[in-house]
């Protein structure tokens, strides 16, 4: 019995202590940053490494704010973008889903299959002739061309497409009976329906774009349009301020919009990201 | 997806009447857009790869020689090359760690299993540049926390970044924190799609947890596995932002991956019909290893 007891404890002993070891790698490089962003820029690197600040400093910040382009110009274009992209792609994407699911029209297979051919295609991989192509459009080196590109999300269709099956014909049905016009019935009877979908869909996508990088990357020359990850980017070339105190500060601010995104809606997150990221 | 099959063809059931031209306002707007930035791009890069352009005046075609000349320019060959021992590599730590926590949280006997959950995945939604900074500055040689830590077991000051092999270890090893949580999700998953019948029958033969582990969740696993495989090879031939911001692709070009040597190649140096056929390339060998997803996916349930 006692053995036995011995061999318990052990046992979970061991599995607690060796998840809590990972725990605690997996989260030291963020503490690390969070600690940092509180740190002069001697401190970042003192040695021998100490963990956290002392005393610990709002500088980084306040010179964050004080840069010839203010950081939260670079915070705001973040926000706007995501904003945008979110709304448009969760509209756009959910009505070409929503017609793909309850009506039948010419060209639907041919659309549906191009639909499948997209979400093979990673976008990234043609960000040179999609950079062509809005050079041609005249839209390079526009916020514009941060936002339209993505609206049409062909895995977005498709999700949508499979969930909206599942919700029952008869609602529409009763709204037409009712007179409704057919976008109306999307809007104010169908789409309540999907609310889930929607949201799983827009925190995925929020995180995918506040964190996207090569296009703004590709796509943008004027410091005043850049997004936060390339503007950490510049931080990086910039050989006056390559400062870790500094980078760090200006990194947590990146990412916190996310984790609390990521922490707030958990539940939703994890069953989107399983299905929506085409990462 | 029941309702699907128990939905009537039409014809056989009576719809009432609607006003069949207001599919147009659901369907134009996703296809002009779909059209214009994504199947355009597509016969675009096609079309262009047989030519070469500078990016003004007209193209000159050239049929395959842009295909074949990225297997003769050692720099192209590099970067595939670079690709793959940094994508194995990515997978190589990623993979395993992430069944192991997904073992860890489907684990009985485990508390808390929300925090180490969260705490697991949190890397996931953290933008790879920041991933990148982070870990250049604990890579950094002097007072990096890493080297400080391996000093303490008798290891001297690793150049970390400063050369090709242990650069490209580093890019792996921040590739791979990130994506973890990722496939630790798949492999939950699919850990809970396994009846507990299974193990309790073979509680009752006596059998230990490693056995279990090796005779039932492996084997039980392996379409799972399969799916991770593809689906984390995927995103690592898409490298680009860690490297770029932690190496710039160096040293010696060590860490240059396709992605970075495609856009230097296009937006950098203007060889547009060049860059466009190294488009096409990887958009076709990522598009062939996609479908084999939903080859091995469809055959599910």
């Amino acid at each position: 019995m006692t053995i036995d007891r011995m061999r318990f404890y052990f046992k979970n002993g061991s599995l607690i202590l060796v998840a809590t070891i990972f725990l605690i790698l997996m989260a030291f490089p963020l503490v690390w940053m969070l600690a940092g962003a509180f740190k002069s820029g001697v401190q970042v690197f003192s040695f021998p490494p100490r963990l956290l600040p002392a005393p610990p400093t709002v500088e980084n910040f306040v010179d964050l704010l004080q840069r010839p382009i203010p950081f939260q110009v670079f915070f705001m274009n973040s926000t706007v973008v995501s904003l945008f992209h979110v709304l448009g792609a969760l509209f756009v994407s959910s009505m070409m889903g929503y017609a793909l699911a309850k009506y039948q029209f010419r060209f639907s297979k041919l659309l549906f299959v191009l639909i499948l051919l997209g979400m093979l295609i990673p976008i990234q991989v043609l960000f040179i002739p999609m950079f062509l192509v809005a050079r041609d459009l005249g839209i390079v080196n526009t916020r514009i061309a941060l936002v339209i590109p993505f609206i049409a999300h062909p895995l977005g269709a498709f999700l949508f497409r499979q969930y909206m099956m599942g919700v029952p014909d008869s609602i529409i049905e009763s709204g037409r009976i009712d007179g409704a016009s057919e976008f109306r019935i999307y809007l104010q009877l169908f789409s309540p329906m999907v609310g889930p979908a929607f949201a799983a869909f827009a925190v995925v996508d929020f995180v995918e774009v506040w964190n996207g990088f090569v296009w703004p990357l590709v796509v943008l020359s004027s410091q005043e349009l850049f997004t936060l990850p390339i503007f950490l980017h510049t931080l990086i070339e910039d050989p006056y301020s390559h400062n870790y105190a500094l980078l760090f500060a200006a990194a947590t601010m990146t990412v916190a919009p996310a984790v609390l995104a990521f922490i707030g809606l958990q539940r939703k997150f994890v069953a989107g990201f399983t299905i929506v990221s085409d990462k | 997806m029941g309702l699907f099959n128990a939905k009537l063809k039409p014809g056989r059931k009576k719809y009432y009447p609607y006003n069949r031209y207001s599919i147009l306002i659901f369907v134009l707007p996703f296809v002009i857009l779909y059209l214009v930035f994504r199947i355009w791009p597509i016969l675009y890069a096609g079309a262009l790869s047989l030519h070469e352009w500078q990016g003004l005046g007209p193209w000159n075609f050239v049929g395959f020689q842009n295909y074949t000349d990225f297997f003769s320019d050692p720099a192209g060959v590099l970067s595939a090359g670079n690709t793959i021992i940094l994508a194995i590599g990515e997978m190589a730590i990623g993979i395993p760690l992430g069944f192991m926590f997904a073992l860890l949280i489907n684990n009985r006997r485990l508390p808390m299993k929300g925090v180490f959950r969260t705490i697991y995945f949190i890397p996931r939604v953290v933008a790879l540049p920041v991933g990148a900074i982070i870990f250049m500055a604990l890579f950094q040689r002097q007072y990096g926390v890493v080297n400080y830590v391996l000093a303490h077991v008798g290891i001297e000051a690793i150049p970390w970044l400063r050369e090709p092999g242990w650069a490209r270890l580093a890019v792996m090893i921040t590739r791979s924190w990130i994506g973890i949580g990722f496939t630790m999700i798949y492999f939950t998953a699919g850990l809970q799609s396994i009846p507990v019948d299974f193990y309790e029958a073979s509680d009752i033969d006596g059998a230990n947890g490693l056995q279990q582990l090796i005779y039932i969740t492996l084997p039980m696993l392996r379409r799972v596995s399969l799916f991770v495989l593809i689906i984390t090879t995927v995103g690592a031939f898409q490298l680009f932002a860690v490297p770029y911001m932690m190496t710039g692709g160096g040293p010696r070009r060590a860490t240059t991956p396709v992605m970075m040597y495609m856009l230097n190649r296009g937006i950098s140096a203007g060889q547009y019909g060049y860059a466009s056929a190294i488009s096409i390339l990887l958009s076709a060998f990522l598009a062939v290893i996609a479908a084999l997803q939903f080859r091995f996916g469809g055959r599910e349930r």
